[in-house]
């Protein structure tokens, strides 16, 4: 099939990138300078795994009344360029960030922000947790609490930032926002519900094969 | 030419996406494939590519605004790419134009004869000067418009002269004209108040409400508390108000009407194991409905002191997110306000909201052995607000009778 695009095609190689703990700015510059390099056709698309130190983060539409007064003061916080409102990042919590060229699979943000949300149910369920979505609310489930949270952004079907996974984070620093501007649901992690503590690695390396799956087999050089 | 932006579609099943942010001004030249616009759909932000090189004529939709897919939200001028070329060289860009629209239907009438007719159906006059652009920007005149108007410009260019005075020959005096205009203010609307349009519709267009009304005698009640309100105060450092005595008596009621206490699911009714109940509190500029847990489980002056840290903490925007999560049913007291009655929305996924009305002393007919009387009695009246998917008026009706009894037969001794 011809490509109209005039970029040469690509391998559906996906690297996978571990900068294990790594300060949000740090990563946050890393990750810009992935996008460019993947926009340039330089690099192949890439899964950074990673993990921060506590912070807050607001997307563009995010409203800071969703940080409540009663915040730790010592934690930052970032206005980023993704969609969605406020959310927390912080040890015991698996970010992903996905720079991928959608162009190589579907050009749907639908069903990019879906993908990604089964990825994280198929590795949950790995784990014996059973989560869903919820209707209009994007995101991972587990009964009325979220477990996942996504946020995105997309510059010419290039994608960067992604999904947090909350494996054992401390959940108390959810209490001093609103996460997701969404007032009426909790927040949960998965050694709440398992009641046990989790292997990160294992967790790591599940959903790293669930990401493999679900983006090798929606390659277009696959089809 | 000019060449449509149209709300791109970011994926199946979006239907919609948020503007968020020109990165171009209109007059701005833009390249192809340079990142101009920047629109929001689900979680995602999104940055889009100019579909066209050429200069930016118009803007119409607002960062803010949601717009449909397919929808154009603004134009691009290709025909000005190089600026002022047009004019130097001395052939208009209408004429330009119209050479080529004259050929492109020959070419492409096989094809599909829809698409070059459309384009016949309207010659553009593609040219506009920067000023009477910003003009047309200001008082939201469309390309469309702004090419009928007759130009007594060179070429027949539309001057500055020709489209103020189209504005005002068809009753939209230009800004600088109107005071009145200029004094409207918008302002986006807080994330609350968002929230809060957004709930009461989805309620409404949920729920089949219905409401019935009782009236109460609380003089025993009030007279109860102008008695204990000293010594209240004194131990609790807190004002005794009504409303524990209300939600004691909904609580009371639920337990023999539980139904009242549940929501509705698809087709399934959940039956709620405890009776949260969601009060409603208002905030400036909106409202909050934190819950009190498990009110079945506690006794009168659990409640007393749970109801004022409750508000005390709404008021003061401490609530944690948790305590707004979770209420089997709610109670609105706009008597706080004084007013006599009204019909609250229910507060999802709820099946039923108690309004209560102001406390008034009026005249009531007193039946005794002696014969009727009329006596002044602290009266108040009750609006049940209930879902009839699933409660019918005879069990509402029940249900507020309920309440009644529980409020005017009250055991006050026992209540600390």
């Amino acid at each position: 099939m011809i490509n109209a695009r005039n970029t040469t095609s690509r391998s559906k190689k996906i690297e996978i990138l571990d900068l294990g703990m790594q300060a949000y700015k740090k990563s946050w510059n890393f990750q810009k300078s992935l996008l460019k390099k993947r926009s340039n056709n330089e690099i192949n698309d890439t899964l950074i795994f990673v993990e921060h130190e506590p912070v807050y983060t607001l997307g563009k539409n995010a409203n800071e009344n969703h940080i409540l007064q009663n915040y730790p003061e010592d934690i930052k916080t970032f206005h980023i360029e993704r969609g969605g409102d406020v959310t927390y990042h912080g040890p015991g919590q698996l970010v992903g960030y996905p720079i991928i060229d959608l162009r190589d699979y579907k050009k749907s943000i639908s069903w990019y922000m879906r993908t990604l949300e089964q990825i994280i149910i198929d590795t949950l369920s790995e784990f014996n947790i059973q989560s869903d979505r919820k209707n209009g609310l994007t995101g991972v489930w587990y009964k009325n609490e979220k477990i996942a949270a996504l946020g995105v952004r997309v510059s010419k079907w290039i994608t960067m930032h992604g999904f947090s996974l909350n494996i054992n984070p401390d959940l108390n620093y959810y209490k001093s926002i609103i996460p997701c501007g969404i007032f009426e649901y909790g927040v949960t992690s998965m050694s709440k519900i398992l009641n046990e503590d989790i292997d990160k690695e294992s967790v790591k390396s599940t959903l790293k094969i669930k990401f493999l799956d679900q983006f090798k087999n929606n390659h277009l050089a696959s089809k | 030419m000019l060449v449509d932006i149209i709300m791109p579609k970011m994926g199946e099943s979006i239907t919609e996406g948020t503007i968020i942010e020109w990165r171009k001004n209109v007059g701005d030249t833009v390249d192809k494939d340079e990142i101009f616009l920047e629109i929001g759909t689900d979680k995602v932000d999104s940055e889009i590519p100019s579909p066209a090189a050429g200069v930016l004529v118009e803007i119409l939709a607002k960062p803010n605004d949601v717009i449909d897919v397919g929808k154009v939200i603004g134009r691009i001028n290709t025909d000005v790419s190089a600026k002022s070329d047009a004019i130097i060289t001395g052939v208009t860009a209408s004429e330009k134009e119209n050479i080529q629209e004259i050929k492109t239907p020959k070419v492409d009438i096989k094809k599909d004869p829809i698409v070059p007719k459309k384009k016949l159906d309207k010659p553009k006059r593609s040219f506009f000067t920067p000023v009477v652009m910003k003009i047309a920007n200001e008082n939201n005149i469309t390309m469309n418009e702004l090419e009928s108007i007759k130009g007594s410009g060179r070429s027949g260019r539309v001057t500055k002269k020709d489209i103020l005075f189209y504005l005002k020959s068809h009753g939209r005096p230009s800004e600088e004209l109107n005071e009145i205009k200029m004094s409207d203010k918008v302002v986006e609307m807080e994330y609350m108040r968002k929230r809060i349009a957004d709930r009461m519709r989805t309620s409404l267009d949920t729920a089949a409400h219905v409401y019935v009304m009782t009236e109460v005698d609380m003089t025993d009640i009030v007279n109860y508390v102008v008695e204990n309100e000293n010594s209240f105060f004194d131990k609790e450092s807190f004002k005794l108000t009504y409303t524990p005595f209300i939600v004691n008596a909904v609580v009371k009621a639920i337990n023999q009407f539980p139904l009242m206490n549940s929501s509705i699911e698809g087709n399934e009714i959940i039956h709620k194991k405890n009776i949260n109940i969601g009060l409603a509190v208002s905030l400036d500029g909106g409202l909050m409905v934190p819950v009190i847990e498990n009110c079945e489980e506690v006794n009168f002056l659990g409640l007393c002191r749970r109801v004022n840290d409750l508000s005390v903490r709404a008021r003061s925007k401490k609530l944690q997110p948790d305590e707004l999560q979770g209420s089997t049913f709610s109670i609105s007291n706009f008597g706080v306000f004084n007013v006599t009655m009204g019909t609250p929305i229910i507060n999802q996924p709820n099946v039923g909201i108690l309004g209560v009305g102001a406390i008034k002393k009026q005249p009531v007919v007193i039946e005794s052995d002696l014969g009727d009387t009329i006596g002044i009695r602290s009266q108040m009246i009750l609006s049940l607000g209930f879902d009839h998917r699933l409660i019918d008026g005879a069990e509402g009706s029940k249900f507020i009778e309920k309440i009644r009894l529980e409020i005017e037969n009250m055991e006050l001794m026992d209540l600390f």
